[in-house]
């Protein structure tokens, strides 16, 4: 049940991003980007990253698309407009698919590809095993400790529930402590430059 | 075979339903009951009787309310974006209900008891933004569009200020779990160590939920209504189910962070076959939900611009120093609880 939801959100996360180009009002567009977000977060916590889940909801949908839905609702584009600029970018076409190829080269070469690692066919397995269970077997309650030792998703998420965040604090100020500061420095620039550019000087 | 599975699959579906509608409904009674107590209130102190014809007292009041609201005819604007302007109230609603999930009502006794409960809240506050900003979008009135992007305006800079606070409650406390929390105020409410950084996270929840002095969205005077001018009948309901519904739960998340939630001495909270625990919650959270209606009697509204400057150039320092203070005196002392 839960890899069928997994699989749902994938899907609706990459439908979604392709309506986030396809959409030609910009205010529809951010909306399916927050579509993305939201499936993506959904995806991260059906698979036991919670913290990163709920962290993706509260800085990118709560932040940022709201930054990005203000301002493209403050600038009152013209619909025409953008139509017409779309209209000129059709001819580049043949350029952004020798560009797409060229990406889709590098994926297939790098990872490795397998028959099974195919989400049309995986999900069908899925779906034939999710029946499975439903009809063939007796007992529930056995059935998901086997399910649970099986399926290492499944396994590391009972366990990481409770010392998530305490895991990933103890990964960060150890191992990655000096990345940490270095973090902590560019984002402390990226807050104090906008400060001085829109400051004004009182001579 | 079969059907054993089958049976039990199902006998769980619906346990957990009926979990959430055993929260649900007593919450939604108690927004309603939420209206007519701003009514009466506000009708006592401006030395007025209120509603008191339907029911004892007017008690069936907001019942009469909604049943008016829902006979009444759904008016749309022929330019809106229809859908939108469907789901941005049905949104709101639902992501202010959706807070209720996680909240402990006594010991043991939650839909949810998640172990990242505040970071849940906090998603869910800034998702409640999109409602009022859709909203806004949709109508295609200006009127709508002006109170909603002033309103989220207002949201999103006032939610900076309240994540700082939760955030120093977390840090006295040592988890995001609601539950711990209030099991670490047994000794001491955290309103005590806390006195200043409650008094900002209450001026902030004041401006998440849009109430007196910060309901800019709905300056009657400048704009009509605000963002939701142009929305009527049932589609109004939920907005107004929705603003109070959040009353109500901050309300609730104040008196679980600043005031023990549960706890109580032990005369009344106790392993005995009395245990008031669920009851000593609802009563903090009444009094709260009395302050909420006592600053809208009181206090006047504020210009939009002080709002913000208010926010940015007061608030905000403040609540950056304390973020830096109580850590300080934590590791000074030794009394990390961790």
């Amino acid at each position: 049940m839960k890899n069928l939801f997994i699989d749902i959100l994938a899907f609706g996360a990459l439908l979604s991003s392709v309506l986030v180009i396809t959409s030609k009002n910009p205010v529809i567009a951010v909306i399916f980007l927050i579509s993305v977000f939201i499936n993506a977060a959904g995806y991260l916590i059906l698979l036991g990253i919670g913290f990163i889940g709920i962290s993706y909801i509260i800085l990118y949908v709560g932040a940022i698309a709201v930054l990005f839905l203000f301002v493209i609702m403050l600038l009152n584009i013209r619909l025409s407009d953008l139509l017409e600029a779309g209209s000129q970018y059709t001819k580049n076409i043949p350029l952004a698919i020798a560009i797409g190829l060229l990406f889709i080269y590098e994926i297939f070469t790098i990872i490795p590809f397998r028959i099974h690692d195919v989400s049309l066919i995986s999900s069908l397995l899925n779906l034939i095993t999710n029946l499975n269970e439903l009809f063939l077997t007796s007992d529930i309650s056995t059935l998901n400790v086997v399910y649970n030792t099986i399926n290492p998703i499944l396994a590391d998420s009972t366990f990481t529930n409770f010392t998530q965040i305490q895991a990933l604090g103890q990964s960060l100020y150890t191992f990655g402590a000096f990345w940490l500061i270095i973090t902590s420095v560019i984002l402390l620039l990226a807050m104090v430059a906008p400060i001085f550019i829109t400051h004004k000087s009182n001579k | 075979m079969i059907n054993n599975n089958l049976i039990l699959i199902i006998l769980n579906t619906l346990i957990s339903l009926i979990d959430v509608l055993l929260v649900l409904l007593p919450v939604l009674l108690s927004v309603a009951f939420m209206t007519i107590i701003e009514r009466k209130q506000l009708a006592a102190h401006q030395r007025r009787v209120g509603p008191n014809t339907v029911g004892y007292y007017g008690i069936l009041q907001p019942f009469s309310d909604a049943l008016k609201l829902i006979l009444k005819e759904t008016v749309i604007p022929s330019q809106s974006n229809k859908i939108l302007f469907y789901l941005a109230p049905v949104s709101t609603l639902i992501f202010s209900l959706l807070g209720w999930g996680i909240i402990p009502f006594g010991q043991g006794l939650t839909l949810f008891d998640f172990s990242l409960g505040i970071l849940y809240t906090l998603a869910l506050s800034s998702l409640g933004v999109y409602g009022v900003l859709f909203a806004g979008w949709s109508a295609n009135s200006k009127y709508a569009f002006l109170g909603s992007l002033r309103s989220t305006a207002a949201m999103i800079s006032y939610e900076l200020i309240l994540s700082s606070a939760i955030l120093i409650v977390i840090l006295l406390a040592g988890s995001f779990n609601f539950t711990t929390i209030i099991e670490s105020q047994e000794a001491i409410w955290f309103v005590v160590p806390l006195l200043p950084v409650f008094i900002f996270y209450f001026i902030s929840i004041l401006a998440e939920t849009s109430r007196t002095p910060f309901d800019l969205q709905e300056a009657e005077s400048e704009l009509v209504a605000g963002f939701f001018t142009e929305h009527s009948s049932i589609i109004f309901v939920f907005f107004f189910l929705a603003e109070y519904s959040s009353i109500v739960l901050f309300s609730c998340i104040t008196a679980i962070l600043f005031f023990g939630g549960y706890n109580m001495p032990e005369l009344f909270v106790n392993n005995t076959f009395i245990s008031l625990q669920a009851v000593v919650l609802g009563l903090k959270t009444c009094v709260f939900c009395f302050m909420f209606v006592w600053f809208r009697a009181t206090l006047p509204r504020l210009r939009y611009d002080q709002l913000i400057e208010f926010c940015w150039l007061n608030l905000l320092p403040v609540a950056v120093a304390f973020i830096i203070l109580v850590p300080c005196i934590l590791v000074a002392f030794d009394i990390a609880p961790y």
